[in-house]
């Protein structure tokens, strides 16, 4: 990767949130960043996706994650850079891969047979541009990205 | 969130309103469920969207825990008037192959 000091990048705007394994904490932490989101001009479109995938892993979190190594605290931090959004999610606790240890749903099949449940996790996959996962000092970081450079109105999968 | 629910032609039609997340959908799938559960016979539902502005999937799990229960009854949920990006989870969810969904509530009512 080369630097160009002629065209560096702007500082983002970064917003940072501790919030403890509660839900209505989460409510108040998704409803931030969505705020925060409006006020640094993140599309909408972009920002439900950010929103979303975020809320998704930190329930995962909550509903699951919470054991004897926990410390009952989640670290959130999202930067708004002008061409991506950028999110960490951290918490201590024992080394749990969402991406690669919940398993995906079969969104083809009927009704009758569809699980109740299992969507989350895939939902953030489909959403994001980029998932990244590592446990380091016994803590969990899990990293997602979202261009901003594609169009409101982009094909999903 | 809020939820107020009428009948039009024999039709319970919810009208959630606001976010739907982790912490307010028990409340969701409770006043959903209540209603189902006292109405007899062939039950038909309409959601209408047009007050929702966010749903994460322990919401869609309520609304995938009524189909199978309207489906048990021969009856069947309608979704209308939902906004685009709620659309978008909902398709690549895959929902919108299980789960019929629709523009307006009229188009919606006239699916009965």
């Amino acid at each position: 990767m080369t630097t160009d000091d002629g065209g560096r990048a702007p500082a983002p705007a970064v917003l940072t949130r501790e919030i403890r394994t509660d839900l209505s904490d989460l409510s108040h932490l998704t409803e931030a960043v969505e705020e925060f989101a409006e006020t640094h001009e993140v599309p909408m479109a972009q920002a439900q996706r950010v929103t979303l995938s975020l809320d998704e892993l930190v329930t995962n979190i909550i509903q699951y994650g919470t054991n004897e190594e926990s410390d009952g605290a989640i670290r959130v931090r999202v930067e708004v850079h002008p061409e991506l959004v950028r999110i960490e999610i951290e918490h201590r606790g024992f080394r749990f891969n969402p991406f690669e240890e919940v398993a995906a749903p079969d969104t083809s099949l009927p009704l009758e047979e569809r699980p109740i449940g299992g969507l989350g996790v895939f939902l953030v996959k489909s959403l994001m541009t980029s998932v990244h996962y590592e446990h380091e000092d016994g803590r969990n970081r899990v990293t997602l990205t979202r261009s901003l450079e594609t169009a409101d109105t982009e094909e999903t999968p | 969130m809020n939820l107020t629910d009428e009948t039009k032609n024999g039709v319970i039609v919810f009208s959630p309103e606001g976010r739907i997340d982790t912490r307010s959908s028990s409340a969701f799938e409770q006043g959903v469920m209540s209603r189902v559960d006292s109405a007899e016979g062939q039950v038909n539902v309409v959601m209408n969207f047009t007050k929702l502005d966010y749903i994460n999937s322990t919401g869609m799990r309520v609304l995938l825990i009524l189909a199978k229960r309207l489906s048990g009854v021969s009856g069947k949920l309608v979704l209308c008037e939902m906004k685009d990006h709620i659309v978008e989870v909902f398709k690549i969810s895959g929902f919108n192959q299980i789960l019929t969904i629709v523009g307006s509530e009229e188009d919606a009512l006239a699916q009965f």
